[in-house]
């Protein structure tokens, strides 16, 4: 199973699923499809999905899990200064 | 000559490759009604429905006329004309709730609806070869038999299930799909 971030990159962004749709050239119900990692894309619907985000393919999706945000975050180290 | 880098896309884009009447029909928003989950296993019910009638009444009057002279023997093929126009109708309401998949050329679908499309063949198929070598032993038999007409049955079926099993397995797939969807969409708030 490929896991991807598309639901997060695409929210990030303020689009809706017919919008991607219309940018990678697909039906919309395909975007759906994708997001819940119920289909795996071709390399080409992968690449054109991770042009239309500006990252690198492996950014997008993965074939393990993702972390959680919230492990990310608090996995992060703190920016702020102690007084 | 030899090219180097392509200043223009050659690929068409999924807008520029539907046009045409038929792409522009399915991608109409008056075709999102037939596209719901309900209205999906509706129209399957119904298509079944009709086409049940469609094979039945034609050959119950054609029988009927054979045995009672007062029944005109034209009154099959009227209700055969009759009864095709709304099955043709509600064929077109199937088509366009699977997004014309069945319809439409390859190269107007996007990867998954192929694979949707391929799909829905495949499934259809590893039912209706066994089915048709099933029929084609009952045809046999009832022809030998003497009872032509119930083999005729028997073969205007099969033609009508090859027909519409393909679509009606996709039109379910989809609307499963459609149900699956929603429920993750309720934790989408930008879903379209």
């Amino acid at each position: 199973m490929v896991h991807n971030r598309i639901t997060l990159f695409r929210t990030e962004r303020g689009m809706t699923r017919k919008a991607l749709a219309e940018l990678v050239d697909v039906n919309p119900q395909t975007i759906g499809f994708l997001e819940r990692g119920d289909y795996s894309p071709s390399v080409e619907l992968a690449l054109r999905l991770a042009r239309v985000f500006g990252v690198p393919v492996d950014v997008l999706f993965s074939l393990d899990p993702f972390p959680s945000l919230a492990d990310q975050i608090g996995s992060a180290p703190s920016h702020r200064t102690e007084s | 000559m030899h090219k180097t880098a392509a200043t223009t896309n050659p690929i068409p884009s999924r807008a520029q490759l539907r046009r045409g009447l038929l792409a522009e029909a399915h991608d109409s928003p008056s075709m999102e009604q037939f596209r719901t989950p309900t209205a999906r296993r509706r129209l399957i019910a119904l298509h079944l429905f009709l086409s049940g009638i469609l094979i039945t009444v034609p050959e119950l009057l054609f029988l009927w006329s054979k045995e009672d002279p007062a029944v005109p023997g034209w009154g099959f093929a009227a209700a055969a004309v009759v009864l095709y126009l709304p099955w043709m109708f509600v064929t077109g309401m199937v088509n366009g709730s699977v997004g014309g998949i069945f319809d439409l050329k390859t190269m107007q679908l996007d990867e998954l609806e192929r694979r949707d499309r391929d799909a829905a063949y495949r499934t259809a198929y590893r039912v209706l070869i066994p089915l048709a070598m099933v029929l084609c032993g009952a045809v046999g038999g009832l022809t030998a038999a003497g009872r032509g007409a119930l083999a005729f049955w028997c073969c205007a079926a099969l033609l009508f299930v090859q027909l519409g099993l393909p679509q009606y397995i996709a039109a379910w797939r989809l609307a499963a799909r459609q149900d699956a969807d929603a429920a993750f969409a309720d934790t989408d708030a930008h879903g379209a």
